[in-house]
């Protein structure tokens, strides 16, 4: 519909209003699926939606936010993602000016002499390898997982999130981030000896 | 201040990379790691898997910011 200029107008206008909430709206979906790949395909879903209804959207001067987070449930719904809670006011906490996640960790300068191959394999781990490990945890864990690494929960959160109490959630947490490890550090290890098995070839 | 044994620092990885710990148990996890290879080489793996988390987290927004962007050209 339209002319061209009409239509690249409408994007233009789109993504400047609304890109700033697609990860807001990423991690939403992915929380309430409790799964990578199926929270971010909702999530697409719902801003193709949205992208489609633009022309619908009537600012009352908040901006589009709540409107967005609507179309997110009902596409979680019609996913057949049970909506239980909808927090349209969950900001994520631990997410920077930039929309990046501070996890906080320490930058502690390790002295670990020369890098271990496992060392030189993990360097070169990427989103892939890291949402492939989370995905092979047990679903107890992988759900913490998900919660606290891909949407960048902190520990209240993920307790309300979970419906579970809030003083188990540290060990949850620690003992999903000790299996990640463990996967990782597996995955490291063929790897590298998959690499060493090249080289003598 | 109290020594620590590397059970014990250990313990103590995840806590401290989160930076999660009381600055007294965090000097004695720091002090363990000055003397002990292993557990700093341990310590090195589980931060490098930290920072690797968390840069995959950036990762996953730039790939959906860019994936959105292609999905919405194709829509017009």
């Amino acid at each position: 519909m339209g002319t061209p200029e009409e239509r690249a107008a409408k994007l233009a206008s789109f993504e400047l209003a609304v890109s700033p909430y697609y990860e807001q709206i990423r991690r939403f979906c992915i929380s309430k699926a409790k799964n990578i790949q199926l929270g971010e395909d909702v999530a697409q879903e719902a801003l193709v939606k949205a992208f489609n209804a633009w022309n619908t959207f009537a600012d009352q001067g908040n901006g589009p936010k709540s409107w967005l987070y609507k179309i997110a449930a009902n596409a979680l719904t019609t996913a057949g993602i049970k909506e239980s809670k909808i927090d349209s006011k969950r900001e994520f906490v631990n997410v920077n000016e930039e929309g990046i996640v501070d996890f906080g960790f320490d930058k502690y300068d390790f002295n670990h002499g020369e890098d271990s191959p496992e060392m030189q394999v993990l360097e070169k781990f990427s989103m892939a390898q890291i949402e492939a490990a989370i995905n092979s945890l047990d679903e107890e864990f992988r759900e913490v997982a998900i919660l606290k690494f891909i949407v960048g929960m902190d520990n209240i959160e993920i307790a309300e999130e979970l419906d579970i109490v809030q003083n188990t959630v540290g060990s949850k947490v620690s003992r999903a981030r000790a299996k990640l490890s463990e996967v990782l550090k597996d995955m490291a290890q063929s790897y590298g000896i998959g690499l060493d098995n090249d080289k003598k070839k | 201040m109290s020594e620590i044994n590397c059970e014990a620092a250990l313990g103590k990885v995840f806590d401290f990379l989160a930076n999660d710990l009381e600055d007294s148990d965090k000097s004695q996890v720091k002090s363990h790691l000055s003397t002990c290879a292993p557990c700093n080489r341990e310590f090195a793996i589980e931060s490098k898997i930290s920072s690797l988390i968390s840069n995959s987290s950036i990762d996953a927004q730039t790939s959906f910011a860019s994936k959105m962007q292609n999905r919405l050209q194709s829509e017009i």
